[in-house]
């Protein structure tokens, strides 16, 4: 038993040693090199020194670009995940000619260039654009609303963009749940909604989180989104250290705080794998 | 528990003119039963003659196409599962993964806003009953099939079901935790005054459990009978050869009394039986009789020894009669008795007129 343990772990790791490699030169080494860089008190790198994070972390403004990209990160989330769950649950109901059309269509966002999808928000939410042209043509409006360069009309364009990432977890993790289990909880007397709360949502929880995790880091870094759909009045994290880097040349401080953002989001993740591990007991399920 | 005043249980169930249509395939077709309170009756049919249909009807998940299921008197039809008092125990057990033993059973007093203290106490009971009160704090996958099996019971149970379904119970377990169980849910079924449909594809364990026994055929109601009729005197070809094992036999009715005719068979000699349905001189008919219902004598059908097997306390011959069609007798072994040795000439007889059934044939 021992022995044949030993051979498939040798095997496993040989296996993975291209992906190793992968990793350390094109992540971990650049990683390295940005941590470097941004040990730097000067733009021309002469000298080497903390400042770059004392200005980042006692500049109110760098803080509130960082809060605020944070902010959006658990807007777009939960957005994903409310109308993502229904979605999701649609698909492990319908019959299996629906679940194919439903499939692509959920699979649709990921199928279409950034670029693409980010013009196609601007026509939808612009002031000619299709929402407003039918609201007024219904008489709903009298002048065109702005959607368009707005946090809430780019929250809704980036959980378009990221829902595939919380939905397929959700469905992977709906199909696993025991139809069986919401029969025995209604034979029980449980109502829909106490069924909802007391066995799908603990038993689908690691399908939740899993979907939570990869949503909220894809929102929080989608440059294009954010930018394109946003506008320039807002500022949040990748354009910041973009700005940084190439226009000011501030090579440093765009280094820094990249670094310090990491660490963030960092912590925001393993926060959410908290509650995903608080939930392991019953995952086999 | 039996003096509690607020007992749901001993509830009579009726089944009134129940088909139910899956496209075009009739899962149930104009089934009619009725149930009486706190018995215990065993569905019994082959695979797919939709039992577990009826049982699904019956708690509520899915709406039958015809017909009416009355609980106590009341129709359910229009009922929710979650308001119908119908307890039900799956055949996986279906026990929530991510509660122990004690939360599961707790479940359903829970949903139903019993107060904290009489949920516990009714846990601590439903527990004792099952016999499992050390195992309240494991989680279903730190059980094992039996103990499962007993959370599930206890668990639809504690609630005070009117009517308890219970689909296969006893599939997955091997044969002496299954002869336990079925003692176990006997003996909780009896204490609990809870009226019980179980449904079962082992007849053993349908004659040696129920009360009645309703043997399905292909979505139809064959018979509905204590054990012992349904045994002795099958209302149809079916029930004759599926419960139990019967002698099949070919042949044309010669003569017709009220109840008794005598069929000439194909080419082996002639044979009188009890007429269930009315068939008319000429006719083609078939005739069961068990192989402990034939007997060795000086007279009757000629018949040639094949094979014989001791078996303990009996001996179940092989014979081939004069047409060539193989019968089966059983008969009691004296101490010492060898099997006849193959190639005897034999003569048989039903050992009474009653235990051969005539049936119409319909080829
Ligand atoms: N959801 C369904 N859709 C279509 N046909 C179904 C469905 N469920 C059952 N059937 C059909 O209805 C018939 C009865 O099925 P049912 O499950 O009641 O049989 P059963 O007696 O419980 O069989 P088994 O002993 O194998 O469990 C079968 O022919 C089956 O194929
Ligand atoms: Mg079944």
């Amino acid at each position: 038993m021992a022995a044949s343990t030993n051979i498939a772990t040798t095997y496993g790791l040989r296996l993975a040693a291209p992906l190793a490699i992968f990793y350390a030169a094109f992540f971990l080494a650049p990683l390295l090199i940005l941590f470097y860089v941004s040990l730097h008190v000067d733009p021309e790198m002469t000298r080497f020194g903390f400042t770059q994070y004392a200005k980042f972390l006692f500049d109110p403004f760098s803080l509130a670009v960082l809060g605020h990209t944070m902010w959006i990160g658990v807007e777009v989330t939960l957005l994903c995940l409310v109308l993502g769950l229904p979605l999701a649950w649609l698909y492990v109901r319908a019959p299996s000619w629906a679940q194919s059309t439903l499939m692509l269509v959920i699979l649709l966002p990921l199928l279409t260039s950034v670029v693409v999808r980010t013009f196609s928000w601007i026509v939808i939410l612009g002031r000619q654009g299709i929402v407003n042209t039918t609201l007024a043509s219904l008489g709903l409006i009298d002048a065109p609303l702005k959607l368009l360069y707005t946090e809430a009309g780019m929250v809704v364009a980036l959980a378009q963009v990221q829902m595939p990432l919380m939905v397929l977890p959700l469905i992977t993790a709906l199909s696993k749940l025991d139809p069986s289990l919401l029969d025995a909880s209604s034979a029980l007397g449980a109502g829909e909604w106490r069924t909802f709360r007391k066995v799908i949502l603990p038993l689908t929880l690691p399908g939740i989180v899993a979907g939570c995790l990869l949503t909220y880091a894809a929102a929080i870094t989608a440059f294009i989104t954010q930018t394109l759909v946003g506008g320039g009045q807002m500022l949040f994290m990748p354009m910041y250290i973009y700005q940084q880097a190439t226009t000011l040349s501030n090579w440093p401080f765009a280094a820094a705080i990249s670094i310090i953002f990491l660490g963030a989001v960092l912590v925001a993740l393993s926060l959410f794998s908290l509650l995903g591990r608080l939930s392991k007991g019953y995952a086999h399920a | 528990m039996i003096a509690d005043p607020q007992l749901r249980t001993a509830q009579a169930l009726r089944i009134d003119g129940v088909s139910h249509r899956f496209g075009a395939n009739k899962a149930l077709d104009n089934v009619t039963f009725d149930v009486h309170g706190g018995e215990l009756v065993a569905l019994l049919g082959p695979s797919g003659c939709g039992k577990t249909t009826l049982l699904r009807a019956i708690g509520g998940f899915i709406a039958q196409s015809e017909g009416q299921i009355s609980i106590g008197g009341a129709v359910v039809d229009h009922l929710p599962p979650n308001k119908r008092a119908v307890g039900i125990v799956f055949q996986n057990y279906a026990l929530f993964p991510h509660m122990t033993a004690a939360q599961n059973i707790a479940y359903g007093l829970e949903a139903r806003g019993t107060a904290k203290a009489a949920t516990t106490a009714r846990v601590d009971e439903m527990l004792a009953l099952v016999k499992l009160q050390n195992l309240a704090g494991r989680y279903p996958k730190e059980l094992s099939g039996g103990q499962q099996q007993r959370i599930a019971l206890a668990r639809a149970l504690a609630v005070r079901p009117a009517v308890l379904l219970l689909d296969e119970p006893f599939a997955a377990l091997d044969k002496n935790l299954r002869l336990d169980m079925q003692i176990e849910i006997k003996r909780i079924q009896r204490l609990a005054r809870t009226t019980t449909l179980i449904v079962t594809h082992d007849q053993e364990e349908a004659l040696s459990m129920a009360d009645r026994v309703a043997v399905f055929n292909q979505g139809r109601l064959e018979q509905f009978a204590t054990p012992s009729m349904v045994y002795d005197a099958p209302a149809a070809l079916f029930v004759n050869t599926f419960v139990g094992a019967a002698n099949v036999l070919h042949g044309t009715i010669r003569t017709l009394d009220v109840d008794f005719v005598t069929l000439t068979l194909d080419g082996a000699g002639e044979i009188c039986g009890r007429m269930l349905q009315p068939v008319s001189i000429g006719a083609h008919a078939v005739v069961c009789i068990r192989p402990e219902h034939l007997q060795r004598t000086a007279s009757g059908l000629a018949a040639t020894i094949e094979l014989g097997l001791p078996l303990g306390s009996t001996i179940v011959y092989e014979a081939r009669l004069a047409n060539g069609v193989a019968v089966k007798i059983s008969e009691p072994r004296e101490a010492g008795a060898e099997p006849l040795s193959p190639g005897t000439p034999i003569h048989l007889a039903p050992k009474g007129p009653r235990l051969a059934t005539v049936f119409p044939h319909h080829a």
